[in-house]
């Protein structure tokens, strides 16, 4: 009986001792959850699958909210001093967290974010940075512009109908205007969705990358593209050149699929819900160019607010999902166009064609447009407030409220009023 | 009354005094916990706020002391009157049909002999429980103007499409109708329970003397339930007068091209949450607080006068 | 009985008969109106985009209805969201009964000094907006640590003001004085006249008020979704909120179809404890 207990005595020190003596192999990382906060979801759905089997320690999860709840919600966390461990900003409202780089993390003193800089497209790497350098966002996607259009409803108005030839036929205002006016006295029906849009992304087309803000000065300037916009949007509606249909309204989207209109800016996040409205009719949706060559709309960048829980799980999901491979598979399962110019010159992204839009190869279309931009539009702390004032002198104006003048010039003093906050 | 700590004594006067406080301990208990809650996450961050509102406040950055700078600039702002107007027409639009109306179902629902009184009294309560935000996804559907139903039914009496949510007193329309159709089942069960309370002979007695329905609500329905009636009108006119959900919702932040929406709330909203001025937002909250007093003092006065003895 | 006062009955019985159709007729419509927009919640959420779009719309029932459920339980977790929903609004209703009722009680019947000025000043708060206090708050509730945490939203809303009004007012108007006076010769302490004689008497209006407490709570939309990280811990209408995203987009019939879904069981819910509830009103109005 002793023997025994000695043996096992003897046997529990040799076991003790070797795992004493064991190397020690580096502890399994405690399984960590992050949340993603955002207004959608990013269509992340089979990428985080895929993030399973790649890092399974980290779950994340994600949240969203309605656009601007998302922001507000954010702004209001980063002032009490919490926050998600990611958060997206879209870009029109990237302007207003960029002016308090203090509330976030520093991505390129943690985490050498400024290596990744090269493999993004320029311009949308500097919406994630802020005025005194610190980079602040990675760039998710770009919202490149083009013009989709019913090639189906053009052919049956006698306009023509392919793709380079109506590029031609509506490069420039003027050129848009004389088109849609055929279009009008062909059908009786109206060819844009809505002026509101095309006022958008007219008045991103500036030279110099300037649209509210003057980039030197950070202040609020009015510059004559924007005035160009606003007048090019005021002869569609005077012509009743437009269906004047809200965006994002429930009209607006059946209006997709039932010939409301026969054209209708389109950045390249709009494609799918297009083809979702439009399942009853494939084909009938073309893209060509949008007048004056093209512009970015919306985009977004993933920010790590300073009070994160978890940065560094953060910044391994964000380095990750944002890479050129992940993205490129973003756009082949979803159509989200990517940010890392590398991807445009894979053959698959070349060779995507898309068969609901009459087989238009949708990546080569919007990388051009996306490339061919030099100069991100500069964005300043009141950015959205100034945005909504144009945007309602065009809905004024576009509803028949007001004319043209009297709208402008009531914009003119709220815009005023914008200028004397600090 | 003083809380002077007597021993109980056995003659009348020493009894009342031990009783009175007794009294004045259990209402220390009664309502501390409400108080001690209600100072920390009622009045602390409405004094906080009020605080702000002597500062130009940046949330994220500077704070400057500018005395009664917010005052006198929200004063001269038309924005500010333009909100209280929509406000009043809003509130006017909404809640007023809406008390009659949940008055006059009180009154149906308070019938002696009404059958399934149990189902109807519950299904106008059901508006109050769904939410906000699908209902409002519902009412712009019916209001939208090429394929509303709404439109859809005044086209058969020969009226063109509205585009509702775009003009003044149609944006108003709508969203009170939203108020209106969430709102009245709650009023109308307050006013049934406070119509519970009185005699069902005094209505006996008034029949046989030949009173008619009208006549009987008004000398006896409406004393009655004054009390209460002159409470959910200060009630209506505390809420209607902060109404932000519903335009929020079916409008947007900017409250429409024109502001045509836009209520006292939805300023206070944008200027402090998407312009940080977190000073001026915080003046605009406290004219909203004297509006308030004002109104509801107005509201009250003419709900007694109606239902006066 | 005369024959002037049978006649006077008969036109009295023929007046109450039309009343009486008048009034089936107008709750009838109530409850259509009432009723139709969850009608339209389900033709939406059960049928494909393009058969809502036509002019008419398509007011029928149709067969996507399960696909919408896919796809609103990929989405969302409804089923836990309803019941954090339910926990947050059913506490907050109990502790609006117990406390407000018993505040309530204080100011109507006790006699304590500042009384009048105590009770002004609660009315007073009620008619400050409420988006002010929400940044104080929201520091306030970080600062204890209450960040994605339940209590962050029943601890603030433990007491109501509009609870303590609606209690004394009723209270003031059911229990009299003398009721009171009589207790108290009966030797009764001021505790047992609360427990005992005041509380059951206004049990009714209690209930009713605390099932408005829950409503309130169940229909709160902004602040739960400042707190609450809305994967673990998220309350209904946070749900359907993110029904909403898919790339900027809305997907109606998703979102209506959850709506419909998280009111259904409060309904079945409401119709069940009616019942009670008209019972306990009905006490209260013979009792009073």
């Amino acid at each position: 009986m002793f023997k025994k207990i000695r043996k096992v005595r003897i046997l529990a020190a040799f076991v003790v001792m070797g795992a004493l003596l064991a190397p020690t192999t580096p502890a399994v990382a405690a399984p960590v959850e992050i949340t993603l906060s955002c207004f959608n979801d990013l269509n992340l759905s089979n990428l985080l699958k895929e993030w399973e089997t790649v890092n399974p320690n980290i779950k994340v999860k994600v949240k969203t909210a309605d656009f601007n709840a998302h922001h507000d919600g954010l702004l209001t966390q980063l002032i009490a001093g919490s926050g998600p461990d990611i958060a997206c900003v879209e870009v029109g409202y990237s302007s207003r967290f960029k002016a308090y780089p203090q509330l976030f993390t520093n991505l390129g003193k943690t985490f050498k974010a400024n290596t990744l800089e090269k493999s993004f497209i320029n311009w949308r790497w500097e919406q994630g940075v802020a005025r005194d350098g610190t980079i602040i966002g990675i760039p998710t996607d770009v919202g490149g512009l083009a013009m989709c259009y019913r090639q189906d409803l053009l052919k049956k108005a006698g306009l023509p109908n392919e793709r380079g030839a109506v590029s031609a036929a509506t490069s420039t205002p003027e050129k848009l205007t004389a088109f849609a006016k055929k279009y009008v006295a062909a059908t009786g029906k109206p060819f844009l969705d809505n002026v509101g849009s095309l006022f958008e992304g007219v008045s991103r087309q500036g030279a110099d990358g300037v649209q509210f803000y003057d980039k030197k000065t950070d202040k609020i300037v009015e510059v004559p593209q924007v005035k160009k916009a606003y007048d090019l949007a005021a002869t569609f509606a005077s012509q009743k050149l437009s269906a004047e249909i809200e965006l994002w309204s429930s009209d607006w989207n059946q209006g997709m699929g039932n010939g409301a209109f026969a054209a209708m800016l389109c950045p390249s996040w709009l494609l799918s819900n297009i083809q979702n409205n439009a399942k009853d009719i494939p084909g009938a949706w073309d893209v060509a160019q949008m007048p004056g060559g093209g512009a970015n709309w919306g985009g977004s960048q993933l920010v790590i607010p300073k009070f994160a829980s978890n940065p560094k799980a953060a910044w391994a999901f964000i380095s990750w999902v944002l890479a050129p491979a992940q993205q490129l598979k973003l756009f082949l399962d979803k159509g989200v166009l990517p940010t890392t110019p590398v991807v445009y010159k894979d053959p698959t992204f070349v060779a995507a064609k898309n068969v609901a839009w009459n087989n238009a190869p949708i990546g080569k279309i919007y990388s051009e447009v996306v490339m061919a931009i030099k100069k991100p539009i500069y964005e300043g702390k009141y950015q959205v407030s100034v945005k909504d004032a144009y945007n309602a002198a065009v809905g004024r104006m576009a509803s028949g409220k007001q004319t043209p003048e009297a709208s402008w010039a009531q914009l003119m003093k709220e815009i005023k009023k914008i200028k004397a906050l600090s | 009354m003083e809380k002077k700590l007597k021993l109980p004594r056995i003659n009348k006067a020493g009894k009342k005094s031990s009783i009175r406080a007794g009294e004045g301990r259990l209402a220390f208990f009664a309502i501390s916990p409400f108080y001690f809650l209600y100072l920390i996450f009622g009045i602390f961050p409405i004094l906080y706020t009020s605080y702000m509102a002597f500062f130009n406040w940046d949330p994220l950055g500077e704070k400057v002391f500018i005395g009664l700078g917010n005052f006198v600039n929200l004063l001269a702002d038309d924005t500010l009157w333009k909100a209280l107007r929509n406000t009043l027409s809003i509130w006017v639009l909404g809640t007023v049909p809406q008390l009659a109306l949940a008055l006059y179902m009180a009154t149906l629902l308070n019938r002696t002999r009404l059958r399934f009184s149990g189902f109807w009294r519950s299904a106008i309560l059901i508006p109050n429980v769904t939410s906000v935000l699908a209902i409002a996804v519902i009412f712009s559907s019916l209001y939208g103007r090429d394929f509303g139903l709404i439109n859809y039914a005044l086209s058969f009496f020969g009226i063109d499409k509205i585009n509702w949510m775009n003009g003044t007193f149609s944006s108003h329309v709508e969203i009170a109708t939203m108020i209106i159709w969430r709102w009245t089942g709650y009023n109308a069960l307050i006013y049934l329970a406070a119509m519970q309370s009185i005699p069902k002979e005094l209505y006996e007695s008034a029949q046989l003397d030949g009173a008619n329905a009208w006549e009987q609500f008004k000398f006896i329905t409406l004393p009655g339930i004054r009390n209460v009636l002159i409470f959910t009108v200060t009630m209506s006119t505390i809420g209607g007068l902060q109404t932000f959900n519903e335009p929020y919702i079916l409008g947007g932040v900017t409250g429409g091209n024109d502001k045509q929406f836009y209520t006292l709330a939805m300023f206070l909203y944008e200027e402090a949450f998407r312009k940080f001025q977190f000073g001026y937002g915080a003046a605009i909250g406290i004219f909203i607080f004297f509006c308030v007093v004002i109104f509801a003092l107005i509201n009250a006065t003419i709900a007694s006068k109606i239902a006066k003895d | 009985m005369t024959k002037i006062e049978a006649v006077s009955r008969r036109k009295t019985n023929k007046r109450i008969q039309l009343g009486s159709i008048t009034a089936y007729v107008v709750l009838a419509i109530s409850t259509f109106l009432v009723a139709f927009p969850f009608w339209w919640m389900l033709v939406v959420a059960s049928n494909k985009k393009n058969e809502i779009a036509k002019n008419p719309p398509r007011f029928t029932l149709g067969d996507e209805l399960g696909s919408t459920f896919d796809v609103i339980f990929q989405y969302a977790n409804i089923s836990r969201a309803i019941l954090i929903s339910f926990t947050i609004a059913f506490t907050m209703a109990i502790s609006h009964i117990f406390f407000c009722t018993f505040a309530g009680y204080a100011f109507a019947k006790l006699k304590f000094k500042g009384q009048k000025q105590f009770f002004a000043f609660i009315l007073l708060t009620m008619m400050i907006p409420g988006q002010l206090g929400i940044i104080p708050m929201y520091i306030l509730v970080t600062r204890l640590g209450w960040n994605n945490d339940l209590k962050a939203i029943i601890v603030p809303g433990l007491v109501s003001a509009f609870g303590v009004f609606w209690m004394r007012q009723s209270i003031s108007a059911v229990i009299t004085d003398e009721v009171i006076q009589a207790a108290r010769i009966d030797g009764a302490s001021p505790w047992q006249i609360y427990t005992k004689i005041v509380f059951p008497l206004v049990r009714p209006t209690a209930l009713v008020m605390g099932l408005f407490s829950f409503l309130n709570a169940w229909n709160d939309f902004l602040w739960p979704m400042l707190i609450l990280d809305g994967d673990k811990l998220l309350t209904i209408q946070m749900a359907i909120a993110q029904m909403k995203e898919q790339a900027y987009l809305v997907n109606h019939a998703a979102q209506m179809g959850a709506a419909f879904f998280a009111t259904l069981p409060l309904i079945i819910l409401f119709f069940l404890v009616s019942k009670q509830l008209v019972k306990g009103v009905m006490e209260g109005a013979i009792k009073g």
